[in-house]
């Protein structure tokens, strides 16, 4: 009978390298060739699908539970014909049962937790299933924000951003640079002037771009508890962007949006592939144009935008009144973005195509969607890279 | 378009004919036609394939002619009408791998392989890649035929190191 050792040594890499990454675990356990392989080099190869990585919390969020979701948009449409499929496998990553995450970023294959014990965080690298504890002194979920990044010597770090009355902006900065282990204060004045001005993050080539809505109130986390605030009355509202440089250890200037944006109306980032930066713009109030335009160029003090898509929202079918989107991802080839609120995925087309797809994710989970994976060691463990 | 024909011969000796444009989907055939080592009216023996897996690989490149010639005629084809044709062929490919157990998988994938055509590896090898899907390692091992060669210690080990694996 012909089996796997009957092939050459090239095609049996080749369907080892084409193994679903939601497989690692297995495929470690299997045999020794097959555990050696995956930690050399990164499978799931040939896969045309979107992984995300979802916190699900349980009906009284007393439980997270983390799960890894993959997307495959299938389908074909001629004008008026044909539809898309959004499959979505969803499945449980079982992490040690004592740990419960938070909140979860990441950039470039690396994942920086948030977890119960608030005096350290957790960086994960998934994929070699490497972990490391950092210390930091007790934070607030509330009103700190934790980002990963990475300078063009490839050294990470994470920059801390935390609401501290005692500064002169409100703001303070640390940096914690992971071959010094030490935080450290970083003497920055960014033009971000209160905590929840901070509206959405998004790491691209190992530096992080901002989402800034000035001199608005609302309330810094939508992740956690709500505030009272969102009564007080809006004043003008200026929108862009600002990126953290890794490198330098500074941010950059305001970079500007392709459009203009009002209180309420809401601004998701999203990358491709951690190379260029999606935005998305929904409009609520002065129109109900949905937008979603991609970066060309993106460096931390300039930016410019091609637009992907723009619809009127009133024309979708079954596109939801105040759709607040978490998440999203685009496919280029199909010329369409899948769009994630809380409960639905929405598949929109340049067209007007517009379709739904209902998933769970519980009103208190998260969703976000991971591009990379990464076989490098870098300085996760204290050893030698790979 | 004129349509050549050209005879194949499996090792088992069964003879397929086959159009000259299909046939081209092999590198190591195109290759054979270009320097003109095919006789008109004799079929090229190819020992490495038996005649039920040259069948499958014959029914693959008839289904995958259209493709080449039509990226130089198609140039006003709509995307539309590009995008129906791929996903046709994506269907097609879908019934065409679920039709077939795993050993012939394999042996089509070998005989992929001998005739060097790119697309049908590819295919072949993320179908197989899929069956792993969702399976223990103890499954994995046994569709596979793959000896378990860590001890309990050394298994125990590896789950160990996994706890934080995704998947």
């Amino acid at each position: 009978m012909t089996t796997m050792s009957d092939l050459p040594e090239t095609l049996e890499d080749e369907i080892l390298s084409r193994i679903p990454i939601t497989s690692l675990r297995s495929m470690r356990s299997t045999c020794k060739k097959w555990n050696t392989f995956s930690k050399t080099q990164i499978i799931g190869n040939g896969a045309k699908q979107s992984l995300g990585l979802m916190l699900r919390a349980s009906r009284h969020y007393r439980d997270f539970h983390l799960c890894s979701m993959s997307f495959n948009l299938q389908g074909i449409r001629n004008e008026d014909d044909g539809d898309y499929v959004l499959k979505i496998d969803t499945k449980q990553v079982s992490i040690p049962e004592h740990i419960r995450i938070y909140k979860i970023s990441h950039c470039d294959g690396l994942f920086l937790c948030l977890v119960e014990d608030k005096s350290s965080i957790l960086v994960w690298n998934p994929y070699l299933a490497q972990t490391r504890w950092i210390k930091t002194k007790q934070y607030s979920r509330r009103f700190s924000a934790f980002v990963l990044g990475y300078d063009n010597n490839y050294n990470h770090k994470i920059l801390k951003i935390l609401e501290d009355h005692d500064c002169v902006s409100g703001l303070r900065y640390e940096i914690y640079r992971f071959n010094s282990i030490l935080w450290e204060v970083l003497n920055v004045t960014p033009e971000l002037y209160e905590w929840s001005n901070m509206h959405d993050v998004v790491s691209l080539k190992g530096n992080t771009y901002l989402f800034v809505k000035g001199n608005t109130y609302g309330w810094a986390d939508e992740d956690e508890d709500e505030d009272e605030d969102e009564d007080k009355d809006p004043i003008e509202t200026d929108v862009y962007l600002l990126c953290f440089d890794f490198t330098t250890e500074s941010f950059g200037p305001r970079l500007p949006l392709p459009f203009s944006s009002d209180v309420g109306e809401s601004v998701t980032l999203s990358s491709v592939r951690e190379e260029q930066l999606l935005l998305l713009y929904n409009g609520w109030e002065t129109s109900k144009m949905l937008e979603i335009w991609v970066s060309n160029k993106i460096e931390p003090n300039a930016v410019s935008w091609t637009k992907f898509l723009k619809v009127d929202t009133t024309q979708l079918t079954d596109f939801p009144d105040e759709f607040d989107a978490v998440s999203f991802f685009i496919d280029e080839e199909k010329k369409v973005a899948v769009v994630f609120n809380r409960y639905i995925a929405h598949i929109i087309g340049e067209d007007g195509y517009s379709k739904s797809r209902g998933f769970r994710l519980w009103s208190w989970s998260l969703l976000f969607l991971c591009s990379k994976f990464s076989a490098i060691a870098y300085q996760l463990t204290g050893r030698k890279r790979r | 378009m004129s349509s050549n024909m050209i005879m194949l011969k499996s090792s088992d000796g069964a003879s397929f004919e086959i159009e000259e444009a299909a046939a081209r989907k092999s590198k190591i055939i195109a290759n054979m036609i270009e320097v003109e080592c095919v006789d008109e009216d004799k079929a090229i023996p190819l020992q490495n394939v038996t005649g039920n897996i040259l069948a499958l690989v014959i029914e693959y490149c008839n289904k995958h002619i259209v493709d080449d010639d039509d990226d130089v005629a198609t140039e006003e084809a709509s995307e539309e009408e590009e995008e129906a044709k791929k996903k046709k062929v994506d269907d097609w490919e879908a019934e065409f791998m679920n039709s077939m157990s795993l050993e012939t998988m394999f042996e089509l994938l070998l005989a992929a392989n001998y005739l060097n055509i790119k697309s049908l590896i590819d295919l072949v090898c993320q179908t197989i890649a899929n069956n792993i899907k969702d399976k223990t390692p103890e499954e994995v091992r046994k569709i596979f035929s793959i000896e378990n060669d860590f001890t309990p210690e050394e298994e125990e080990e590896i789950r160990k190191e996994n706890a934080w694996a995704f998947g």
